[in-house]
């Protein structure tokens, strides 16, 4: 199921099925389907991505640092000072809060080319894998662009 | 013909709330508070791997008695002897400079010595300096009663251990000097700095504590307060790690330190300072004001406006213009056969001065724009612009500004 780079990549939340952890993470393969595997096979737990974010390689790369030194203090640490791309439960941060933070960043630093996968396509699950193969082709079907809720507050 | 896409720099709009940053150096005097050894222990009392420490001797019956930790004593200083095996050349302008010539006895350190079990000599091991300086000073009949005569009966804190272990000496001196202390790191400097000033009025030698505290304002007007390196809150937007950018400024060269913070926060406000903002600012300004190119108005604001419409469009940030920069410039060096390394200060700036002028741009642009192009024979060149990624130059080439 290998797949070439692409010049976008993907985003995504992810809640870890046995521990209910939420995290976050990105790929640049063409199907996220093959990075969800890689949270499966390990723990022999099938796993599901949330949310599924989509834009330039290089907008997705940038918008994954800003989550992580933003957010460096919610993220959990289980060996010595590294972080990891888990969120701490003790900080009480839902899937809305971290949709909340991803969608302001997309929105207001703004990161034009990121968009978001549309509900229909959601959770995306590991039997869900060639789904997105004509996105580049058709990415009115799949994507939907980013809005921002005001109201909510920023962790 | 195809129709070239149009770039404009999209202005952000992350916000950021200072108030949320815990800034070290915006307490006031009355804050700041004067810690119990009780309150510092129950602090490393609570982490779990200095308790898996503690517990290993617990476990293990293993206690210290509390007579066995050296001792500080009055010695004469012909008691003390310095061991070639361990100690490092003397260095007189450290003598000079730094001990002798603003001499504060409130400064002076003990003698760190090891008294080998069976022995009356004192090996020295740290504060040769401290020693030697004491020494010359009491020969020359600086400390009152003493001349060439009578120098050596001086008495003389020491801090003695004593060991039957010959080769101590070598492994205390290296304890002491670097491998068993936590050295500071620029913000612990810049911290003390801005706190003499601060708090005390206190404008230090040739006026350091008052440029750093000068260079501190400049950085939380500008939201990019600087913070230790292992503050939880380090990498956040409106803060900034890059203290030892920030130490290079001196008065001389404030101007250009306000227009790299200034800049930065007016392009990138709501992210973290990238280090590359000081090499890429610091350079146009530099160059731009050499060749008399003015700083403001309406063709000085299209020009910045432009110039990071292409950093956004095209590398996304500073941090990623960085990285893409320095993995370019690896490429670039190693078509001609050399190693790659870190490239200057300058090089984020070639480039992107380089596609501006691809793309169009008419304001002047600084002397960087035609450095990083190898030319080994007359007809042979190599700009560093050939080396971007392919896909950044086909986007760059279906652009206009």
């Amino acid at each position: 199921m290998q797949t070439l780079p692409s010049n976008n990549s993907w985003l995504y939340i992810i809640v870890q099925a046995q521990t209910l952890v939420l995290g976050y993470g990105i790929t640049t393969r063409a199907d996220p389907a093959e990075r969800l595997l890689e949270y499966s096979r390990p723990v022999a737990s099938p796993q599901t991505f949330i949310d599924l974010y989509y834009g330039s390689t290089e907008q997705i790369r940038d918008l994954e640092n800003f989550i992580k030194t933003e957010w460096k203090r919610f993220r959990m640490g289980i060996f010595s000072d590294k972080k990891l791309e888990w969120l701490d439960p003790k900080h009480n941060i839902d899937i809305e809060d971290l949709q909340h933070f991803i969608a302001n960043a997309i929105v207001n630093y703004p990161y034009d080319s990121i968009k978001k996968i549309k509900p229909q396509f959601l959770p995306f699950m590991i039997e869900h894998a060639g789904m997105f193969s004509t996105i580049d082709l058709n990415p009115d079907r799949f994507l939907d662009k980013i809005k921002l809720d005001n109201r909510r507050k920023i962790a | 013909m195809t129709t070239k896409t149009k770039i404009t720099f999209a202005k952000g709009n992350l916000k950021v709330d200072l108030s949320t940053i815990e800034n070290p150096l915006s307490k006031k005097k009355s804050e700041l508070v004067n810690k119990s050894l009780k309150d510092l222990s129950d602090e490393l009392l609570a982490d779990p791997d200095f308790m898996k420490a503690i517990n290993f001797y617990k476990a293990n019956n293993i206690t210290f008695d509390p007579n066995i930790i050296p001792k500080g004593v009055m010695k004469p200083l012909k008691a003390i002897l310095v061991p070639e095996e361990v100690q490092r050349l003397l260095d007189h302008a450290h003598c000079t400079n730094t001990v002798l010539a603003k001499f504060d006895r409130r400064l002076l350190s003990p003698a760190y010595v090891v008294c080998l079990m069976g022995s009356t000599e004192l090996l020295l091991f740290d504060s040769m300096h401290t020693v030697t300086v004491m020494s010359a000073m009491a020969r020359c009949g600086l400390w009152e009663g003493y001349d060439e005569s009578n120098w050596m009966d001086m008495e003389y804190p020491c801090w003695i251990i004593e060991t039957d272990e010959e080769s101590f000496a070598a492994r205390a001196a290296l304890y002491r000097n670097g491998e068993g202390s936590k050295p500071w790191e620029p913000y612990d400097y810049h911290r003390v700095y801005v706190r003499s000033f601060s708090l005390y009025n206190d404008a230090g030698p040739r006026d350091k504590y008052a440029l750093a505290a000068k260079k501190q304002k400049i950085c939380e007007r500008e939201f990019a307060i600087p913070l230790p390196k292992k503050h939880q809150q380090q990498g956040m937007a409106g803060t900034t790690s890059r203290v030892e950018d920030i130490a290079g400024y001196d008065e001389s060269d404030l101007d250009e330190f306000e227009f790299i913070m200034k800049t930065n926060n007016k392009y990138w406000h709501g992210t973290a300072l990238d280090s590359a903002a000081f090499g890429f600012y610091g350079n146009l300004y530099k160059g731009l004001n050499l060749a008399g190119v003015p700083l403001k108005g309406k063709e000085y604001d299209q020009f910045m406006n432009d110039i990071h419409a292409i950093i956004k469009t095209f590398f996304v940030s500073m941090g990623q213009l960085r990285i893409v920069t320095s993995a370019t410039y690896k490429s670039w060096m190693e078509l001609q056969n050399r190693r790659g390394g870190s490239p200057a200060d300058n090089c984020a700036l070639a480039i992107v001065s380089k596609i501006y002028k691809r793309l169009g741009g008419t304001h002047p642009v600084t002397s960087d724009a035609t450095a990083y192009v190898y030319a080994p024979t007359p007809t042979a060149r190599h700009d560093i612009y050939d080396s971007l990624p392919l896909s950044m130059r086909q986007k760059i080439a279906n652009s206009t500004l």
